[in-house]
Parts: C-alpha cells; sequence; structure tokens
C-alpha cells in the first residue's frame, strides 16, 4: 500500500488550457478519497496524471516515496477502472482478468489462482467463459472492477466508474464498493462528478472546480461548512440557499429579519443556510422569523422539497468559472429558498409559510470573494 | 472478369450486441403486405443485372466455338462441353500462370498487411514531429494517376534487374497507400481507453497493436486483404509493362490475353480460363465476408 502526493501539480494543455492548476492534495495509506466536481473541473486529468496516461507539466506526483512524473504506467503499480470499462471485447472475462498478470509474465499457475479468487470476491465464477459484449452493464463494471483488483496493485484509481450504470445498480454497486475497499484497504482515488457518491463513498473529499483544489475534507465537514460559495451550491442536493444580508455593529439584517453575530464584518454579506436548516413555525414563535411565499411544492416520499422566495435581495455572485446553473438566483428583490421538510408538513402552493432559522445553521460568506467567513 | 470486384465491401461496425435475450428486449414482428421485405422488389433485378455477365460467361464456357458465335445468342448448350476447361488447362500453361499470380498477390497481400498496419497504427497512435504533414503528403500520392508513375517505376524496377521477374510485381507493391489510409481511419475509431487500460496492464506498444488492436481491426484488414487481392490478381497493365518475354513469369491476366489473338478469339476457352482465375477471389471473398459484418470494436465498452 501506498500514499499518493500532488504537489503543486498543474497541467497545461495546447491552447493554453489550464486543466489542473497547483493541486497539492495528499492522499494516505489506504484511504478512500473521492475528486469531485462538475465536469471540465481537471479531476480526470489529475487522476490521469497519477496513471502516467497524462504527462506532467508543473509540479511533482508521488506514489510511495517514489516521484512517478517520468515513470511509465506499467511500473507505477496501478490499476484504473475506467467510466466505460474499456474491456478487451475480443477476449474472455477469464482472459481480460488474466491479462494483466500474463503482461508481467507471472507464471500460468499463479494467474489462475489469482483470476479464481478475484472471480470468487466478485461473483463472477460463471462468467468467466463470457465476453464483454454478453455482459450486462452491472457484470462489466464488476469485471473491470476485477482487472483491476487481480493485479494486487497498490493504488486504485477509479474514473466514474458507476457512471454508465443505472440508477438502482448504481446504489447497489455503491455499497459493494464501499465493502470491497473495506476489505482490500488498498489507496483509492475515485473521480465523480456526483456529489452524493462523494458523500457516501468517500472518506475525504476534494472539491475541484476549474482545475482549482476548492477544499478538502471529510464529507459532513464539507458539507457542514463548505469553503466557499462554490462548495456550498455544489455539495449537497437542493444546495445551500443564498442570500444577501447586510451587516451594520455585528447585527445582520436579513428579508426584514435581524440576527446577531457579533464576528461579523461591517457591510454587505451572503447568508448561506441549507434547506434543512429552515423549519417552519406558528404565530406564537418567538424570535425572528422569515416569511417564504411557497412557488412548487416536490413530495419526494420521505421529505418534501418547497421552493418559494422570500423578501430579501437575490446573492448574485460568480460561483465556478462556466457554470451558470450554479448562480444564486432570484428575480427583482425576491430571493428564491428551499426549504426540505419532513412529509406530514406540506404546505400548498400560494400559501404563505413563516419559517425560523436553526441555530447554528447560518454560514457567512464574502459577497466579493465567496469565500467563508469562519469565526476566529 | 471481375465481376467480384463490383460488389460493395461493407464494413459495419454494429456490433452483435443486441442479440435477443440479451437485453430481453422482444422485436414486435411488424406487420407485412408482402411475404418478404419491399426492398427485395428493388435489389432482386438489380442482382439479376450484375448476374447476367457472370452467367454468360458459364455458359460460353460450356459451349462449342461454333455456338458461341450464333446468332441469336444460345442461352443454355444442350450438352455441356466440360472438354473446354482440359483444353484450356492442357493446351496452355495456366498451371504455371496461376502459381505465378498466386505466389504475387499472396506476398503482396501479406506485406501489406502487415506493413500498412504498422504505418496506419503510428499515424493514428503515435505522436511524432511532422506527423499530420507526412500523411498527407503519402495521402496525396494517391492522386498521382498510374500513367504518371508507370515510366519512372518501370525505370526503377530496371535498376533493381526485376524486369521479366516476379519480382517485378512484388516490389513495387508492398505498400499501398490506400491501405495506410484505410486502416489509419478505422484504428483512429478504436476507443483509446483499450489501449490505456493495456498500457496500465503492461503491455508495449508492439504487444498493444497486436493483442489488442490488430484483433479488434480484423474486419478492416479483412476488407484490405480482400481489395488488395482483387487488384493484384486481377492486375493486367504493370504485368504487361515488366514481364516482357520470360513466358514463365506470366501471370493469369498475361496468360489469359494470349487466347485473344489479333483475328480471332476462342471465346469458349477465354471463358473457361476466366472462370478458374475468378475461383479464388470467390473463395476468399466467401471466407472473408464475416469479417466485413462482424464488428466487435464496442463491445466491451458501455451497452
Amino acid at each position: 500500500m501506498a500514499r499518493v502526493a500532488f504537489d503543486h501539480v498543474t497541467k497545461v494543455y495546447p491552447g493554453p488550457v489550464v486543466a489542473v492548476d497547483d493541486l497539492t492534495l495528499q492522499v494516505a495509506d489506504g484511504e478512500f478519497l473521492i475528486l469531485v466536481g462538475p465536469s471540465g473541473c481537471g479531476k480526470s486529468t489529475a487522476l490521469r496524471m497519477v496513471a502516467g496516461l497524462e504527462r506532467i507539466s508543473e509540479g511533482a506526483i508521488a506514489i510511495g516515496d517514489r516521484v512517478v512524473n517520468d515513470v511509465p504506467p506499467k511500473d507505477r503499480d496501478i490499476a484504473m477502472v475506467f467510466q466505460n470499462y474499456a474491456l478487451y471485447p475480443h477476449m474472455t472475462v477469464e482472459k481480460n482478468l488474466g491479462f494483466g498478470l500474463r503482461r508481467r509474465r507471472t507464471p500460468r499457475e499463479d494467474v489462475r489462482v489469482r483470476v479464481d479468487d478475484v472471480s470468487r470476491l466478485l461473483g463472477l465464477e460463471d462468467l468467466l467463459r463470457r465476453r464483454p459484449g454478453q455482459l450486462s452493464g452491472g457484470q462489466r463494471q464488476r469485471v473491470a472492477m476485477g482487472r483491476a483488483l487481480v493485479r494486487e496493485p497498490e493504488v486504485f484509481l477509479l474514473d466514474e466508474p458507476l457512471s454508465n450504470l443505472d440508477a438502482q445498480l448504481r446504489v447497489q454497486m455503491r455499497s459493494e464498493l464501499k465493502r470491497l475497499h473495506e476489505r482490500v484497504g488498498a489507496t483509492t482515488i475515485y473521480v465523480t462528478h456526483d456529489q452524493v457518491e462523494a458523500i457516501t463513498l468517500g472518506e475525504r473529499i476534494a472539491v475541484l472546480s476549474g482545475g482549482v483544489l476548492q477544499q478538502v475534507g471529510p464529507p459532513q465537514e464539507v458539507y457542514d461548512d463548505p469553503a466557499n460559495v462554490f462548495v456550498a451550491r455544489f455539495i449537497g442536493s437542493p444546495p445551500m440557499n443564498l442570500l444577501k444580508g447586510n451587516a451594520t455593529d455585528g447585527c445582520i439584517r436579513l428579508g426584514g429579519v435581524e440576527f446577531r453575530d457579533p464576528q461579523v464584518p461591517e457591510g454587505e454579506v451572503l447568508v448561506g443556510i441549507r434547506p434543512e436548516g429552515l423549519r417552519p413555525v406558528g404565530q406564537e414563535h418567538e424570535g425572528p422569523t422569515l416569511e417564504v411565499g411557497v412557488e412548487v411544492v416536490e413530495p419526494l416520499g420521505d421529505e418534501v422539497l418547497v421552493h418559494g422566495s422570500i423578501d430579501a435581495g437575490p446573492a448574485h455572485v460568480r460561483i465556478g468559472p462556466e457554470d451558470p446553473a450554479l448562480l444564486a438566483d432570484g428575480e427583482g428583490d425576491r430571493a428564491t429558498i428551499t426549504l426540505r421538510l419532513p412529509p406530514e408538513e406540506r404546505p400548498r402552493p400560494g400559501s404563505r409559510l413563516q419559517v425560523a432559522i436553526a441555530p447554528h445553521a447560518i454560514r457567512l460568506f464574502d459577497p466579493v470573494s465567496g469565500r467563508a467567513i469562519r469565526p476566529t | 472478369m471481375s465481376a467480384v470486384a463490383e460488389a460493395p465491401v461493407v464494413l459495419t461496425r454494429s456490433d452483435a450486441r443486441s442479440l435477443p435475450g440479451e437485453t430481453g428486449m422482444v422485436e414486435r414482428p411488424r406487420r407485412r403486405f408482402l411475404p418478404f421485405d419491399p426492398w427485395h422488389l428493388f435489389l432482386a433485378p438489380l442482382a439479376a443485372v450484375m448476374l447476367l455477365p457472370l452467367l454468360w460467361m458459364v455458359v460460353t464456357s460450356l459451349q462449342t466455338e461454333a455456338q458461341t458465335f450464333h446468332f441469336p445468342p444460345i442461352l443454355w448448350p444442350g450438352t455441356p462441353r466440360f472438354g473446354n476447361y482440359s483444353e484450356v488447362l492442357g493446351q496452355s500453361a495456366f498451371g504455371t500462370w496461376f502459381w505465378n499470380t498466386t505466389v504475387v498477390t499472396v506476398t503482396v497481400v501479406a506485406s501489406n498487411l502487415v506493413l500498412c498496419t504498422l504505418a496506419a497504427y503510428a499515424f493514428a497512435r503515435i505522436h511524432f514531429l511532422g506527423r499530420t504533414f507526412v500523411y498527407f503528403v503519402i495521402l496525396a500520392t494517391l492522386m498521382v494517376p498510374l500513367q504518371v508513375v508507370l515510366i519512372p517505376t518501370f525505370l526503377i524496377v530496371k535498376e533493381l534487374g526485376l524486369l521479366d521477374r516476379l519480382g517485378a510485381l512484388v516490389v513495387p507493391n508492398l505498400v499501398n497507400v490506400f491501405g495506410i489510409f484505410l486502416l489509419t481511419q478505422f484504428f483512429r475509431t478504436l476507443p483509446i481507453e483499450l489501449e490505456e487500460a493495456a498500457r496500465i496492464d503492461g503491455a508495449s506498444r508492439l504487444s498493444i497493436l497486436l493483442r489488442i488492436v490488430v484483433p479488434l481491426s480484423l474486419p478492416a484488414l479483412a476488407t484490405l486483404a480482400v481489395i488488395q487481392f482483387l487488384w493484384t490478381w486481377n492486375d493486367f497493365l504493370w504485368p504487361l509493362v515488366t514481364i516482357l518475354t520470360n513466358q514463365d513469369a506470366f501471370t493469369l491476366q498475361l496468360g489469359l490475353a494470349t487466347f485473344q489473338g489479333a483475328h480471332n478469339t476462342q471465346w469458349h476457352l477465354v471463358s473457361a480460363a476466366n472462370i478458374m482465375s475468378m475461383l479464388p477471389m470467390i473463395v476468399l471473398f466467401l471466407l472473408a465476408q464475416r469479417y466485413f459484418v462482424r464488428g466487435i470494436a464496442t463491445q466491451g465498452l458501455k451497452g
């Protein structure tokens, strides 16, 4: 097993296009790290640089104690699972699994034993004589995992391995992957654009945008305490509500409501509140409440998502280089807002709802830089 | 002479992915007004038009000389004269011509498969300085007509001392630019991830080419083999120019021409000889045909 270290790694494609910009990141021995971000954020490029499929423009990548910038892929002791699996179509499952071992001149008998072991682990025993074209998506996915496992590499690299599966199978394979990692314990770097996958699978997640690392940490920490507005909007579904507030004398005004925060600097601030940080209250509630005009109600079975607007300035801030969907939005002097409610509380569209903000649910961001304002 | 050459060579890459029972989807039978596909109404007459010359040649090869000149043409000889075939084999050096043509064709096809594959892989996958430029320069030679290069090539062959030998037919045709083009384009369509996976698996460049790229390119290689086979087997002009007097180095096409005199042509013998010279092409085409329709290149990827 080995750790992986990115040391000021930059990748520039001709153009010039900077795909990865000064990435410094440590992946501990045996850790399951997720690289997550929107498409084109450089996460796959970062992974391919570890694999040796892309040259590193600047900086260094180390696997274990060895800088591998100039080491060919086959000598890096890594295995990779591709998004489209890249199984050799003309070979049987057995040959696909054994291909890497045979190229390394492993004795025939050893190849057989290891292929048998891995196929038993992944439940592929009955498929060994088939070709990839005769397998279902989930089976192909498992063969691709098997081909990586059979080599017993130091580091696993997975490039969106679940994105070609249907939703149900994806959830199933997700837990299978987690179990597999606990069993094998190899250092794993997993690339995905799906923040749900990132939160559920990773021991730590690294959020990338525009080739720049935004935040690294355990999923809960990243969710609870996003480093900037990009992370706040990207991690979590529905994303964090961002509203424009005004701070004077340690007091934040937000849509006719005031609450105290002695740390806040003077002037405009962005107030971030997760959808579950807002809860409806009756008239008898004491303390500040926001009035939400309910527009759309989405019952999801175990919860209800309520989309509405409040009488506060919408927060216009550019987050992420070219993903307008992530811009906090709203019209005129009303800001859109999303609430996550228990299923029994289901307001009617068009009604008005008094909501209170849960204590500790408020995150503040600088409206210019987008960075979190954290208590010092 | 080359009825087979007119048949379209189809490179089908749609694969056998959707075998029934695999996807679980059942195709609903469509309601039909005819017991066959309506396209057959168009295609069957077309096929008949294509087959007619071939059929006439078969008939002619079984007639007497007198019958071949009869008007209106006799479409079916009363008693087929198979003796025409033995006459061709007995009276001419047909065996030698056939052997010469086979040697030349097999050598040229084999060398084309090997050399075009190597060149095409380099153009498709290896980055080197001036790759695009060199590729287009090579492709540009496709636009130069044979008549322009006939004399220069003849002089080169002469300098090499190959005139009047089979080598004159082999050496200038070892690599065909069309083959490089065909294979380069095909290799580019192969998913790069397969090769990347093989690189990580520890395969060398050559190993990737032999174990991944070539097996996946069988449809393209079969196409190239058939086309090259037809060209070489049927080539008449170049052998005519370079094989001057040496009867032992005659190819089939040169030999067939000897049946046609200036004043008198024995059509029944010409037809019989033609049919015998066509057989290998027909056999090859039938053998290679299944590769044209078997595209397996994308099966390992997402379904």
